[in-house]
């Protein structure tokens, strides 16, 4: 019977705190799409700021006219780190239209990692 | 295997449960790369991602500290650790699966005296002793 309580606050413990983990996380990432939805039409990069940004640890790259900030993303690519990697500090309008085409999740997962327009 | 190895084999599980899932929680965006690609596919950030399974990781080890149901822990982190380890490849993938085989030897080991699992054994078996003994 003790057992069985101990067992029941810990996992009602962890329900509560994914719960916790789950809503705070959705206010953060509100609080940074409303920053990137403002910054979307403010921040102008020219290309060459672009290819700064070349490395795996500090990714962006230009799809589309628009600038994408990939380092997080990296890593969590489902056709893996390379295609991302090999993107960065560059217009990577071909590779990706050539990859994902028509792709509503690729686009989807991009919206969120805009940074801004190329001039 | 006798009382003291699974005591050190169960603090030491917790010990190490207890600080991954700390540092998960803390500074979730270091152990991105560590998520499994598919997770890309689902509508939760990976940094959430990676603090949920602090979380897991944390109460885990609170369950091995308080020694309830110390087996079946046991062998829920052995296969994530199996998981992990599959997925890491190469040394991690080496050293998890090592991890993974000492937690299913502790799933496999009866709970030791410190345990809750051993009182709450303890007294189911008096109880059957002493309806036994009625009878």
């Amino acid at each position: 019977m003790q057992r069985s309580r101990i067992a029941i606050i810990l996992i009602t413990l962890f329900l509560f705190g994914t719960g916790y983990i789950i809503w705070n996380g959705r206010a953060v990432n509100k609080i940074i799409s409303n920053d990137a939805a403002s910054t979307k039409t403010d921040n102008q990069y020219s290309l060459a700021d672009v290819t700064i940004h070349a490395a795996d640890s500090d990714c962006w790259t230009v799809i589309d006219g628009s600038v994408y900030e990939l380092t997080s993303w990296i890593y969590r690519h489902p056709g893996g780190a390379k295609p991302i990697i090999a993107m960065c500090g560059q217009d990577s309008t071909v590779s990706f239209t050539n990859q994902h085409g028509g792709s509503k999740a690729a686009k989807a997962a991009l919206v969120l990692l805009k940074i801004g327009q190329i001039q | 295997m006798n009382n003291l190895s699974r005591q050190v084999l169960r603090f030491g599980f917790a010990l190490l449960f207890l600080w991954f899932g700390y540092q998960h929680i803390l500074d979730p965006s270091v152990w991105l790369g560590f998520l499994p690609e598919w997770t890309g596919y689902l509508p939760i950030p990976g940094e959430t991602l990676v603090q949920i399974n602090g979380l897991f990781a944390i109460i885990s080890a609170l369950f091995l500290i308080l020694g309830v149901y110390t087996r079946v822990v046991a062998l829920i982190l052995g296969f994530h650790l199996i998981a992990i380890a599959l997925e890491a490849g190469g040394a991690t993938g080496v050293r998890d699966a090592a991890l993974a085989m000492s937690a299913l030897a502790l799933a496999s080991s009866e709970p030791d005296k410190w345990t809750v699992d051993f009182k709450h054994n303890q007294k189911k078996l008096q109880k059957q002793q002493e309806t036994s003994i009625n009878a």
